[in-house]
């Protein structure tokens, strides 16, 4: 007998696996070599070998289970499984950020003035464009719903337009956070206030641009009728770590560019 | 070791007072004002003369910062 008895998803050999180890070590070493001998040519190599297995990786899965029916609900119930895991670790990588923050900002040291924001720092306006970007993030949490909903009802016209609404403010977000990047007067090198500052909000960034992407390729899916109104856990998968990024956002906002000031 | 009563905190403030004077006098000399050192030694709590040792620090950091003796140098002015 040649067929499985059973619903689960026994995946064929592949070498993604190993090409992602493998960038994953260039890009380590390849940071290493640009930081202290300000050489770029192994990063290059790592974000190349990255990106491609990237790629190549998950068009197997699109191939496997939109093209070849391997997902079916169990196999479903999996992926649904680890994409909520990761999420989680993620919160917990940001949850690094917002301690170092909270453990800088709480007793301000001496030298800062014993004071938050320390001497000499002028922070953004919460209520200028930081008040703008968490309109931006929150609509695009209502755009995505609605998409969402318009995919369950087949409604394929709603559906394309409320993705797309999706993306571009989401790029909107990209753009204006880049510019308030450019307006600050202050740079990540500049004390504690500094660091904290950009490395939560430059993950935060980073993850903006992420889930922008995540939902380009679903957008190009749903324009190729991969999902179905039943069947479509990577839009799924998109949406929930878009909201993820915007409830960062929120926590950002809120105890950096607010109680931070 | 039971905290400082109020006349106790006052004397500790005065020797602070007095031994910070000698320094604004001497131009943070601090060999000209080993007496005064001893007797706010003598009559602050150890954290308290830790505390007090940073605080004048920043403060001196502070006058120069708002005379505007650090500025960005040229080099990272754009970047």
């Amino acid at each position: 007998m040649t067929h499985q008895t059973h619903a689960y998803h026994m995946v064929n050999p592949s070498p993604w696996p190993l090409t992602g180890a493998l960038s994953a070590l260039l890009l380590t070493s390849g940071l290493a070599m640009w930081f202290h001998y300000n050489t770029l040519t192994l990063l290059y190599l790592g974000l190349l070998t990255n990106m491609l297995t990237m790629y190549q990786w998950w068009r197997d899965i699109v191939r496997e289970g939109t093209y070849q029916g391997h997902h079916t609900p169990i196999v479903q119930k999996g992926l649904r499984y680890g994409m909520i895991l990761f999420i989680v670790s993620e919160v917990f990588f940001f949850a690094g950020f917002f301690w170092a923050f909270y453990h800088s900002s709480l007793v301000p040291t001496h030298d800062l003035g014993g004071c938050w924001p320390p001497t000499g720092i002028i922070p953004l306006n919460p209520l200028e464009v930081p008040l703008l970007n968490t309109s931006v993030l929150l609509a695009s949490g209502v755009s995505i719903t609605w998409a969402h909903h318009s995919l369950m009802e087949g409604k394929r016209n709603n559906m394309n337009q409320a993705l797309l609404i999706t993306i571009g403010l989401g790029v909107y977000f990209t753009a204006l956070q880049a510019s308030e990047y450019l307006e600050t007067s202050f740079s990540i090198s500049d004390g504690i206030y500094g660091s904290t500052f950009f490395m939560a909000t430059g993950f935060h960034g980073l993850h903006v641009i992420i889930g922008s992407t995540f939902l380009m390729v679903c957008l190009l899916r749903q324009l190729k009728y991969h999902f179905t109104s039943k069947h479509h856990f990577g839009f799924e998968a998109a949406a929930w770590y878009w909201h993820f990024v915007d409830v960062v956002w929120l926590f950002l906002y809120v105890s950096i560019y607010w109680w931070g000031s | 070791m039971a905290a400082p009563s109020m006349k106790e905190r006052q004397v500790c403030w005065g020797a602070r007072d007095l031994y910070w004077r000698c320094l604004d006098d001497n131009a943070e000399d601090a060999a000209r004002c080993r007496q005064l050192r001893s007797s706010f030694e003598a009559s602050c709590p150890q954290q308290w003369i830790k505390y007090f040792d940073k605080r004048r620090d920043y403060l001196k950091f502070k006058e120069k910062f708002e005379a505007g003796e650090f500025q960005p140098s040229q080099s990272t002015e754009n970047s």
